[in-house]
């Protein structure tokens, strides 16, 4: 959960400053190598040896490391929920026939190819903040810090209190729609469209809440397309999957179970254990393009996981009826997914922390498929 | 590799802007613009050094570079500070990876609360996808560090996530009123 809490942090900014830069620099910075004797170090010379040697020594570090990783050696961090038992239930009948038909249907869906894998997903979150007020409040704490001449840095500025001052006393929701094109090949260049952020309310009250504070402006999400040819990350908990080799997982459970633990135990995952790691690389992995095999062979390895309950029928917010699972990590966040019998698809999840009913996040999944033109959806 | 030049342009087409958003994080666009161009220069001279994969050799060189600049003129800005000075504030990502996200702003201010090394583990690990043996190789620490620094930030960012929701008022029908986008 803090992984994708933290994933989203990435300022935007970042890839139009690279993308421009990258424009502007490239004939120049090529130019300038090529003119530079490649045996000998030429100016800077005392800097130079530093960075390589440093460069070098940390390089072997890094590969006598893994050596020692993968020889068995337990890492040195603790790793919260793996010594806590999961119930050693077996997963509930239902659950788990329900799994293994799904895994039955995956593997007969036609396996697809094309130039960009296409998603439109659904987001809901809270809004837990007026923006503009916490931007204006952050910007002058900062300036009085500045006159004080304090060094105003993340740890002098109290932003955890001022984001409970700043609490919107009524419950309103912001939903938005992406649409995503991820290139498969190096050198293509991806897309997503963003439509306008809704605002949705908890109730008529909250409403009229928000309406007696003035209806300040409560998302400051932008619409917007833009173009991004940097390699995207499939699933952080696993990040040797890229979009060249997800159709090479493999597509025996067992295999796959292995595969997905090795990443799980080179390095610290969150608070809800192998399970909850397993229950959210499926979740990844179902949302990407791979291929039939490894999507029945997922399904197989979710039917052996203990602690998932079958729900019955559901149906998704817009309307989609699939068949509810559920599951609750050693960290008590259960996670909800609602799938599609006929298809194996994954139509929604939503994450409900622990002590609540309603889902803090909701993402659904309304189309994810095969195109070959940037712009264009699939079809059917 | 026959020719050096397509080698070399092709890691360069490759991993510029890889590096420079890194080096942003460490410094203003025009100091991070030239260290990517020396972290290539670097690279260039000792094209036959360069590891596979190239990215984490790479953004060591650049950290290294950056560590320097940060010494010589005294304009330390932690990383956690660039990165809400870069807009993170209230921005928002386009890959849907990052939409599966609640609570920016909460998030942001378990960002706030993270030491600048395991804000950079968070960044290697979830922005750049990278495992932890390449992780190491950019922050020139063990493994077992790397992962010490993951692990601190992770449980972090958990623990202030539980403590917010943990502190909200009971809710009403939350996605009731969720319309077909």
């Amino acid at each position: 959960m803090s992984d994708q809490l933290f994933s989203q942090l990435k300022p935007k900014a970042l890839d139009e400053m690279t993308a421009e830069a990258y424009q502007r620099r490239r004939d120049g910075d090529l130019a300038q190598a090529f003119a530079t004797p490649v045996s000998r170090v030429a100016w800077r010379v005392p800097r130079m040896p530093l960075f390589l040697i440093t460069g070098t020594v940390a390089a072997g570090l890094g590969i006598a490391a893994a050596l020692v990783v993968s020889g068995g050696v337990q890492p040195a961090a603790p790793k919260p929920g793996v010594a806590v038992a999961q119930p050693s239930t077996s997963p509930a009948l239902d659950a788990r026939s329900f799994l293994l038909a799904a895994a039955e249907t995956a593997a007969g869906e036609p396996a697809g190819s094309g130039r960009y894998w296409y998603t439109r997903q659904t987001t809901a979150q809270r809004v837990n903040v007026a923006p503009d007020e916490y931007i204006k409040r952050i910007t002058s704490l900062k300036m009085e810090l500045d006159r004080r001449s304090q060094k105003a840095d993340s740890t002098t500025l109290d932003k955890e209190a001022l984001l409970k001052e700043l609490e919107l006393p009524y419950d309103a929701y912001t939903t938005s729609t992406t649409d995503t094109w991820r290139a498969v090949r190096k050198g293509d260049t991806g897309g997503s469209v963003r439509r306008a952020a809704k605002i949705t309310f908890g109730s008529p009250a909250d409403e009229a809440a928000w309406k007696a504070s003035g209806s300040p402006i409560l998302s400051r999400d932008r619409p917007g397309m833009r173009k991004d040819d940097i390699e995207p990350v499939l699933s952080i908990g696993n990040p040797g999957i890229t979009l060249e080799n997800i159709a090479d997982l493999p597509t025996d459970k067992e295999a796959l179970k292995r595969r997905l633990t090795a990443s799980y135990d080179s390095a610290p995952a969150g608070g809800g254990g192998l399970a909850t790691h397993l229950w959210q690389s499926a979740v990844d992995l179902l949302t990407a393009p791979t291929t039939p095999g490894t999507r029945a062979a997922l399904y197989q390895m979710l039917a052996d996981q203990p602690g998932i309950d079958e729900k019955g029928e559901a149906a998704d917010v817009t309307g989609r009826t699939g068949t509810a699972l559920s599951t609750t990590g050693a960290d008590d966040v259960r996670y909800d997914l609602i799938i599609d019998p006929r298809t194996a698809e994954l139509l929604q999840y939503d994450v409900v922390l622990a002590g609540k009913t309603a889902p803090t996040l909701r993402v659904v999944i309304e189309q994810a498929g095969w195109t070959d033109r940037l712009g264009e959806r699939p079809r059917g | 590799m026959d020719d050096p030049r397509q080698r070399f342009t092709g890691l360069y087409d490759r991993h510029y802007r890889n590096v420079l958003g890194y080096a942003l994080l460490r410094a203003d666009g025009g100091t991070a613009e030239d260290v990517t161009s020396e972290t290539f220069l670097v690279a260039w001279r000792r094209l036959d050094k360069v590891p596979d994969p190239p990215l984490p050799w790479l953004l060591g060189v650049a950290r290294n570079l950056l560590a320097k600049q940060r010494t010589s003129r005294d304009r330390r800005q932690a990383l956690v500070d660039r990165i809400l000075a870069l807009g993170g504030t209230l921005d928002h990502v386009g890959r849907d990876i990052a939409e599966q996200v609640v609570n920016r702003e909460n998030a942001l201010a378990a960002l706030a609360s993270l030491s600048d090394m395991d804000a950079e583990a968070m960044v290697l690990a979830t922005w750049y996808g990278m495992p932890p043996e390449q992780a190491a190789v950019v922050m020139g620490c063990s493994t077992r560090t790397y992962n010490v620094r993951l692990h601190r930030a992770r449980q972090r960012l958990e623990a202030a996530l539980r403590q917010e929701t943990a502190a909200r008022s009971p809710e009403k029908g939350l996605f009731g009123r969720l319309e077909k986008a």
